[in-house]
C-alpha cells in the first residue's frame, strides 16, 4: 500500500495538484497548491477531497466536519427526522469516500456531495414516498396563502414566530422542504440548487415558487389553529 | 376569486407568477419595472408581495444557523470510520 502523506507535506515537497479532477489511483498534475489553499492556510473542499481520495483519514474527517451541517440539514428536510437523516449522512460519507477518486470537478465539491446525500435520502424514503401529484393551480395556492384576502399580513406576522414557521415547514411535502432548505435556509444560488436537484433552472424556480406559496398557506392555516 | 387588476402592463396573476423572481432580484429590468409599477397602484399585490418577501427572509433566519452538531458529527464519524476499517480489514484478509 503506498504511503499516504498529508496534503500539506505534499505541498512542501513541491508536488502540484490539479484542483479540478482526480484520476482513479492517481492525480492530474497541473494546478498549484495555491489554488487549493486559501490565504489563511485553510484547505479547500477540493483539497480535502483530493487527500481523501488518497486515503488520508485526517483530511476525510475534516471534510466530514466541514460539510456535515449542510448534508444533515438537507437529509432532515427530505426525511423529516434526525435519526434517519444521520443514517443517510453515514451512507453519504461512505459513498463520498469510495467515490472521491472519481470526482471530476465539473461541479463544486459540496454540490457533488449534496447530490449524493439527496440520492441516499430519496432512496431511503422511496417506499413511503408521497409523490407530488394533483398540484393545485398556482392561483389556488396563492389564495390559500392569503393572496387577495383582507389580511395578507397574517403570513408576515406568523413568519416571525419561528416555532410556527418550523411547524408549517414540517407539514410540507418532502420535495418542497428539500428545495426550501437548499435555497432559502442554506442560501445556495439558484443554479446550484437546480444542479443538486437535477432540474433546469426554470423548473427549479417553478418548484421553489410553489414551495414558498405552500409554506405561506401552511403558515396561514397554522395561525387559525394557534 | 381575486378581483384582478391590470396595472403596469400586468395582471395580478402575472405578478403572482413573477413573485419569486422578484423577491430573489432575478427579474430582467423591464419585468422589474412592470412589477414595481403594478404594486405601486395595486394594494392587493403590494401587501401580499411584502408579506411573501418577509416570509422568504424569515425562513432563512428561523432555522438554526448551520453550525456543527457535535453529537451527530461524532456518531456519524464513528460509524463511518468503523465501517471503513471493517472494509479495509476484509480486503486484507
Amino acid at each position: 500500500m503506498p504511503v499516504v502523506l498529508p496534503v500539506r507535506i505534499l505541498y512542501m515537497l513541491g508536488e502540484t495538484v490539479n484542483s479540478g479532477g482526480v484520476n482513479n489511483g492517481g492525480v492530474n498534475n497541473g494546478g498549484t497548491a495555491d489554488s487549493l489553499e486559501s490565504p489563511a492556510g485553510v484547505l479547500s473542499d477540493d483539497a480535502l477531497l483530493l487527500a481523501t481520495a488518497r486515503g488520508d483519514r485526517d483530511a476525510f474527517r475534516a471534510f466530514v466536519t466541514r460539510t456535515q451541517p449542510a448534508v444533515l440539514q438537507l437529509a432532515i428536510a427530505i426525511l423529516g427526522n434526525s435519526a434517519d437523516a444521520e443514517d443517510v449522512a453515514q451512507e453519504t460519507y461512505l459513498a463520498a469516500f469510495r467515490g472521491a477518486a472519481q470526482f471530476r470537478g465539473d461541479a463544486a465539491v459540496l454540490t457533488w456531495l449534496l447530490k449524493i446525500a439527496r440520492r441516499q435520502a430519496w432512496h431511503h424514503v422511496a417506499r413511503r414516498r408521497e409523490p407530488l401529484r394533483d398540484l393545485p393551480a398556482l392561483e389556488a395556492l396563492a389564495l390559500a396563502a392569503g393572496w387577495g384576502s383582507e389580511d395578507p399580513e397574517r403570513i408576515a406576522l406568523r413568519s416571525q414566530d419561528h416555532a410556527a414557521l418550523r411547524r408549517a415547514l414540517s407539514r410540507l411535502p418532502s420535495e418542497y422542504r428539500e428545495i426550501l432548505n437548499l435555497r432559502d435556509i442554506q442560501g445556495m444560488p439558484g443554479t446550484t440548487v437546480a444542479t443538486v436537484l437535477g432540474l433546469s433552472v426554470p423548473a427549479m424556480k417553478s418548484r421553489l415558487h410553489r414551495a414558498r406559496l405552500s409554506l405561506a398557506a401552511s403558515l396561514r392555516e397554522d395561525g387559525y389553529h394557534a | 376569486m381575486l378581483n384582478e387588476r391590470f396595472a403596469g402592463g400586468l395582471l395580478c396573476s402575472q405578478v403572482l407568477n413573477l413573485l419569486t423572481s422578484y423577491v430573489d432580484s432575478e427579474l430582467p429590468p423591464e419585468a422589474l419595472m412592470q412589477v414595481q409599477d403594478h404594486v405601486a397602484v395595486c394594494q392587493n399585490c403590494a401587501r401580499f408581495g411584502a408579506s411573501f418577501h418577509l416570509l422568504v427572509r424569515c425562513t432563512a433566519s428561523a432555522h438554526a444557523s448551520l453550525t456543527e452538531n457535535s453529537a451527530s458529527l461524532h456518531r456519524i464519524l464513528c460509524s463511518v470510520e468503523r465501517r471503513l476499517d471493517q472494509a479495509l480489514d476484509q480486503t486484507q484478509d
